[in-house]
């Protein structure tokens, strides 16, 4: 069975009227790598998963969730 | 401008700079395995084999590593995209020095320098390529 990690990172960066680029910025990556996370096309790593959720104040696992 | 524009910038830069030396790459490997090879062409491949090597290091980050901008140029998304054109890379350069083995056993012997050639171009042009595409899909 295949397993994804789906997120709401959008719909929170959205809410906290951040661009892609602002919210890179606060998480110290580069923007495209916020997409591509946005996206589902790269996992991140367990320390920029919890800066995200820091930056946009929505508890971890709130914010991303395994999808099967 | 701030880092991340700027660093978004010269990133969308690099990946076309890749695009463009596996383009150059070959077309010199091409051009050299085509009966017109010479000193020039063959220092020429060499040298943007080794250049394009050394580019896909971070070697600039390495060097500089309280640079802000290389920092986001060398961010965990671009690191994940390099170790995908490694392997890609490897896989090229497995696949071509299995193909010139088999063709070598139903033709003539291969020049070593040509399988040099084709298996390092094979391996460089992937990665080069694979860099390049998945870093310009980032930036999208």
């Amino acid at each position: 069975m295949s397993e994804r990690l789906a997120n709401r990172i959008k719909e929170e960066r959205e809410r906290a009227q951040l661009t892609q680029a602002a919210l890179a910025e606060l998480v110290g990556v580069s923007r495209k790598t916020v997409n591509t996370v946005e996206n589902g096309v790269f996992t991140p790593s367990t320390m920029l998963a919890l800066k995200l959720s820091q930056a946009l104040n929505v508890p971890v696992e709130e914010l991303f969730w395994i999808e099967r | 401008m701030t880092a991340v524009e700027v660093a978004e910038k010269k990133s969308r830069w690099r990946a076309v700079g890749f695009l463009s030396l596996a383009v150059l790459t070959l077309t010199v490997m091409v051009v050299d395995t085509s009966g017109r090879s010479n000193d020039f062409l063959q220092g020429l491949w060499f040298g943007l084999i080794l250049g394009s090597a050394l580019n896909l290091l971070p070697l600039k980050r390495m060097l500089r590593p309280r640079d802000e901008v290389l920092k986001l140029m060398d961010d965990e998304g671009t690191r994940e995209n390099r170790r995908l054109s490694s392997t890609a890379g490897f896989w090229a350069a497995v696949v071509a020095a299995m193909a010139l083995g088999l063709y070598s056993r139903s033709s003539d012997a291969i020049d070593a320098w040509m399988v040099g050639q084709l298996v390092a171009t094979a391996a460089m042009v992937s990665a080069m390529v694979t860099f390049g595409l998945l870093e310009l899909r980032a930036a999208r």
